[in-house]
């Protein structure tokens, strides 16, 4: 059994990829690599000439025909809006364009920012309309993959690569892991947790992933800031959200399930955590003081 | 959230604006929609200008697509790969076990347990 690890970058975060096989181990890390940039060219509203900003110039003008690939996106967002009970909305881009997040991070860190804004509650889920094979938008709906893109290429690469006949693989996009499949010498996927809280980053726990549990997801209001905010955005009222929690990791049964836990952590702060629980997520939730914008 | 005075509200939301241009990437916004655009009100006709860019736009798609094709290829030919490398396991296995054999044993029917190479009757 052979054990391949590529790193790479892609939808604005670091990629890391282990694979596990009896052969190509190799060949499928390196193609697992490749189809995360194959779908951050498909999804990401950082790139004007991708098929998402495409959609998104089409908000009004009735049905477009999508790529698979885009379709189960805008599925993974209504069904991550319906599980969360709206605390997940993909149409928040007008809220993060208002509040300066109209470009990829490091540009929007580096550059002068409105130093107060209006708040843009989300268009709203029930204004986007997936039907086999075309997606159509309301006037004023654009939507933002968000931290629901990086769950979600996580499920379709690692489910290709272990359809391929990998024994185990992992796929991390920004810290955000999902996983197929156990390695060879472990029980489980060991994925080491990290307090933003602290300078040092110290860990407060390692969890395991195994058998239905195959992702973890991390999010946070203390990272992704400029100016006096930061990106996770009530939907509700277009503002960065200020609840108990600042910041929260879910283990759940796949990475966009993982993603959306996390974001409802955030928006409903410590309430949250029976809510998630019942849902068969578990929650690692850290309190910290809200951020008063 | 701090109250805005109407100056800066202006800026707020010229900023605003230019964001959402931004974003949405209107230099392609007209050329894209007609190109890909599925519904009835696209329009008929285009400037010449125009029409190169979404064949340009259209080029993109299209390699887009042949690199898709070209990834599950690959995939296609390293799970054949897996597979044959699984049968070719199998077989070592059967052979050594073949060779293990005590003399005289009972050759069938029986059923051998790849991860022990043990065989049970």
């Amino acid at each position: 059994m052979r054990r391949a690890e590529v790193r790479g970058r892609a939808m604005g975060s670091d990629v890391h990829v282990i694979v596990w096989s009896n052969s190509s181990a190799d060949r499928l890390a390196d193609l697992a690599l490749r189809r995360v940039a194959l779908l951050e060219q498909c999804w990401s509203r950082f790139r004007c000439d991708s098929e998402l900003s495409l959609l998104n110039t089409r908000a009004g003008h009735g049905p477009v025909r999508v790529s698979e690939d885009l379709e189960r996106l805008v599925s993974a967002m209504a069904g991550a809006h319906a599980w969360s009970e709206g605390d997940v909305d993909a149409t928040v881009l007008g809220a993060m364009v208002a509040m300066g997040y109209g470009a990829d991070f490091s540009t929007v860190a580096s550059s002068a920012v409105p130093s107060s804004w209006d708040p843009v509650p989300s268009a709203g889920m029930s204004g986007v309309v997936v039907t086999a094979g075309s997606v159509s938008l309301a006037t004023g709906a654009a939507l933002d993959p968000g931290a629901i893109g990086k769950g979600l290429a996580g499920d379709i690469v690692t489910s290709e690569i272990d359809d391929a006949g990998a024994a185990a693989v992992l796929v991390s996009i920004g810290g955000d892991v999902v996983t197929r499949g156990t390695p060879p010498d472990a029980e489980a996927w060991r994925v080491s947790l990290r307090d933003d809280r602290t300078p040092a980053r110290e860990e407060i726990g390692v969890i395991s992933l195994a058998g239905t549990q195959r992702a973890v997801a991390t999010s946070s209001t203390l990272r992704r800031r400029w100016a006096d905010r930061h990106h996770v955005v009530d939907p509700r009222t277009g503002s960065p959200v200020a609840a108990d929690v600042v910041q929260a990791s879910v283990v759940a049964d796949c990475g966009w399930r993982a993603e959306a836990g996390a974001t409802v952590a955030l928006v409903r702060g410590s309430a949250s955590a029976g809510w998630l629980e019942e849902r068969g997520c578990t929650a690692y939730l850290l309190p910290g003081v809200p951020v008063h914008v | 959230m701090r109250a805005k005075t109407p100056a800066a509200r202006r800026r707020t939301d010229r900023w605003v604006a230019a964001g959402l241009a931004v974003a949405s990437c209107l230099g392609l916004t007209a050329l894209i929609a007609v190109r890909a655009g599925e519904s009835d009100d696209v329009p008929p006709a285009t400037p010449d200008g125009d029409r190169a860019q979404l064949d340009a736009y259209a080029e993109q798609l299209t390699r887009e697509a042949a690199r898709l094709q070209a990834y599950r290829q690959e995939l296609r030919e390293a799970a054949a790969e897996i597979a044959r490398g699984e049968d070719a396991d199998v077989r070592i296995i059967e052979r050594i076990a073949e060779e293990t054999r005590p003399p005289g044993a009972a050759t069938g029917p029986s059923t051998l347990d790849r991860d022990t190479t043990t065989w049970s009757s």
